[in-house]
Order: structure tokens, then C-alpha cells, then sequence
């Protein structure tokens, strides 16, 4: 089992809704914004990004809106609805409690 | 998958590719590596499809009941007596045929295509009343009539049936076979029962002893609708259409104390088998006759199934 594959796939919810909490993105600007953040760390696939974009949009959680660029060329872009930040003010939270337990007992002599 | 989504993913797909073939090239790569590059970042297409198909083909509850309600309704007629009464049939024709029209024309949904069926029985009902009226004296139309009136219906349902078929297949050959579902129910009962004669009559104390077991058939198939519905991968979907076959051959074989004939339980597995296979081999034929308007690295390969 690749254990950092595992991780991103139980957080890659949280991290599209956190990164679409700052503004509204497209696809491509998501996947190259993510990369940015995080220095490279998070590398996502366009087969997992899609599928997770639309479950969010399924559940309400995010919306989509097609906007015409001047090139005449169209774009989809993602926002948060407002049951998408209160998802992710709730997961922000879980989150936190999680990291401190996880470094508590990881890493004791820095905590 | 419904027309208008499958539409949005391939333009955002396609956007996005174009996008990342852009920056590659700007960075210095060739288009042929650009492209082959940003193809590539989708990772395994089959997959790519299948999860996309998994979260827009998810019915919720009451999809999943609209979809199973027409054969729901038919177990009722039967269970309640009252298939032979023209005034409740006229009410549930008239209704069968509204949804399926309000359907079709707002982006055909998945329960569409169990009323769909439905609908469609009624036309081939009255093809075989035409054909009994030309074949046989003293009828209700004389056969002078009866020939022309022949001559021109089936030529217009056949092609009326095809493009239904083509439309529906171009969305997903399973949804052919759920459209098709009923029909072996239907054929098989009809070919089982000594009732043929007495159709709408009253006093069909042959077909009484049945009923209940006609109404089974009918809650079986609205359970299997539900379950298709429900279920997310396709191979499962299948396999829940396969049993719906299986199933009616042991309800119609325990109904009539295994004294069916041995021929009515091939014709009617026959037929279920067909009738799940035949839209599969129908729309691999559409497929190729069609040509596919963009080339592109994703149309090539990406066929988003509804």
C-alpha cells in the first residue's frame, strides 16, 4: 500500500474545498496551483481530479459555471457553496485535532 | 450519462488539455510531446471514465422510484384484478405515455427508459391486432381494410422503433435492455396462459390462479429496476439484468407446477439473453458507422457511457 497515496486520497476532499474556500478555479489552475502550495508535494492526477470536482458538485458542496474567456475560449469554473464552507470550517477543525494527536505521539520531543 | 453533462466533461477535458499542451510547448516542448504528455497526466482513461460515470449515473432514492414505478404498477393491476378492466388500462396508457414524452424531451433521464418500454408495448400490441385481423374472417376490420392498414403501420413503426433505438443507444446499450426489460415477462406469460382468447374479457378463472404470480414477476422486475438504479458499476448492472431472466424462468416454471412446456422456457431465456446482448452488438455497430467529429487524444479514447 502506498501510504502517501492513501493519505491525499482520504484528504483530497478537504484540500479542493480549502483551496477553492480563497477563489473560484479551473481545473488546470487547480491542479498547478496544488502543486505550488505545497511545493511540489502534492502532484494530482487529472483522473482523480475530475471524478472528485464532480462528486463535490454532486453533494451540493461545490457549484460549476462555464465563463467565456475573451479568446472566445470557454472555462469551468469551481466555487464553494455556502454547505461546502461549512464542510470545510468543520473538517478545518477535525483536521487540526488530528495533526496535534498525530505529532503528539509521532513526534513528542518537539511537542 | 446525459447528453448535456457528457457534453461539459469533453469540452472541460478538452479545455484542459488544450490548456496543458500550451504551457508544455511554451516550456519548449514539441506539440507531439505536449500532447502525448498531457494525455498522459490523465492517467489510465478507463478508470478516468469509469469513476466520472460512477458519480453521474447515481440515482438518488427517488429516481430510483419513478424508475421502477410503471412495472410496480403492473404488479398492482394483476394483484388487485384489475389488468382486464379497459377504463384503468386507458388511465395508466395515458400516463405511461405523458412521463415518457415529459422525459425524453428533459434529458432523458435513467428512469425514463422503464416507462419508455412501456409506452412502446402498446404499438406492437396493436401490430399484432392488424395481423389477426388480416389473417382470419369475420373480424373487426374487414381484411380489404385490414392488408393496406398493414402495409403502412409496420413500415412506420419499424422506423419509428429504430430511431428510438439509435437515440437510445447512442446513450447506453444497457439502457436498451432496461427499455427491453418487460418484454419476456410479457411474451412469456402470454405464450403460458390458456387465456389468449379472453384477453379483456371477464370471467378468466384460467388466468386468476396466475395473477398473483404475474404480479411477482412485475415486483421482481421494479426490484431489479431499483437495484440497477442503485448499483454503481456497470459489470454489477449486467449481472442484475442477467438475473432478471433467470428469475422469471423460476417464477413462470414454479407458477405452473413445472408443467410448462420445455420450448416456452427456451424461447423466453432465449429472448431475455437477447434482449440484454442484442443493444450491446447494436451500438458496438452505431459506434463504427458514426464518424467521430474531433479527433482529439481524449474523444479517441474517452467514451463517457450514461
Amino acid at each position: 500500500m502506498n501510504y502517501k497515496r492513501e493519505l491525499l486520497k482520504g484528504n483530497t476532499d478537504a484540500l479542493l474545498l480549502s483551496l477553492l474556500s480563497s477563489q473560484p478555479m479551473y481545473g488546470y489552475q487547480i491542479i498547478k496551483e496544488l502543486r505550488k502550495r505545497s511545493h511540489g508535494y502534492f502532484k494530482f492526477r487529472e483522473g482523480t481530479l475530475y471524478p472528485a470536482l464532480h462528486r463535490l458538485e454532486k453533494s451540493g458542496l461545490i457549484v460549476g459555471n462555464w465563463e467565456r474567456l475573451p479568446s472566445e475560449k470557454e472555462r469551468r469554473y469551481y466555487k464553494l457553496t455556502e454547505a461546502g464552507r461549512r464542510l470545510l470550517e468543520e473538517q478545518v477543525v477535525e483536521w487540526q485535532g488530528f495533526s496535534t494527536a498525530v505529532n503528539l505521539i509521532m513526534q513528542p520531543a518537539s511537542s | 450519462m446525459d447528453a448535456p453533462a457528457r457534453r461539459d466533461v469533453l469540452n472541460e477535458m478538452r479545455g484542459h488539455i488544450q490548456e496543458e499542451v500550451a504551457d508544455l510547448m511554451e516550456q519548449g516542448y514539441t506539440e507531439e510531446e505536449a500532447v502525448r504528455i498531457a494525455s498522459e497526466s490523465f492517467g489510465t482513461l478507463d478508470n478516468l471514465v469509469q469513476e466520472l460515470n460512477e458519480v453521474h449515473n447515481h440515482s438518488n432514492w427517488v429516481q430510483t422510484l419513478i424508475a421502477a414505478l410503471p412495472h410496480l404498477i403492473f404488479a398492482l393491476l394483476f394483484a388487485l384484478h384489475l389488468w382486464s378492466n379497459m377504463a384503468w388500462l386507458v388511465i395508466i396508457l395515458i400516463c405511461t405515455v405523458g412521463v415518457t414524452i415529459y422525459g425524453w424531451h428533459h434529458n432523458k433521464p435513467t428512469w425514463l427508459f422503464t416507462w419508455l418500454g412501456y409506452a412502446l408495448i402498446p404499438l406492437l400490441i396493436v401490430g399484432i391486432f392488424l395481423l389477426e385481423q388480416a389473417s382470419k374472417a369475420d373480424t373487426m376490420i374487414p381484411s380489404w381494410l385490414a392488408w393496406p392498414l398493414m402495409i403502412v403501420y409496420f413500415p412506420v413503426i419499424l422506423w419509428f422503433f429504430l430511431h428510438i433505438m439509435i437515440q437510445v443507444l447512442r446513450r447506453d446499450w444497457l439502457l436498451g435492455s432496461l427499455m427491453a426489460l418487460p418484454v419476456p415477462p410479457i411474451v412469456g406469460w402470454l405464450m403460458t396462459a390458456p387465456w389468449k382468447s379472453e384477453l379483456l374479457g371477464a370471467g378468466t378463472p384460467a388466468l386468476q390462479s396466475l395473477e398473483p404470480w404475474v404480479a411477482l414477476s412485475f415486483l421482481t422486475l421494479a426490484g431489479i429496476v431499483a437495484l440497477f438504479t442503485r448499483l454503481k458499476q456497470r459489470p454489477l448492472k449486467v449481472g442484475v439484468l442477467l438475473l432478471s431472466g433467470l428469475t422469471f424462468l423460476f417464477i413462470i416454471t414454479f407458477s405452473t407446477g413445472g408443467s410448462v412446456g420445455i420450448m416456452t422456457l427456451v424461447i423466453v431465456g432465449f429472448m431475455a439473453v437477447l434482449l440484454l446482448i442484442l443493444p450491446a452488438l447494436l451500438e458496438q455497430r452505431l459506434a463504427r458507422a458514426e464518424v467521430e467529429p474531433w479527433h482529439g487524444p481524449l474523444e479517441s479514447d474517452l467514451e463517457l457511457k450514461s
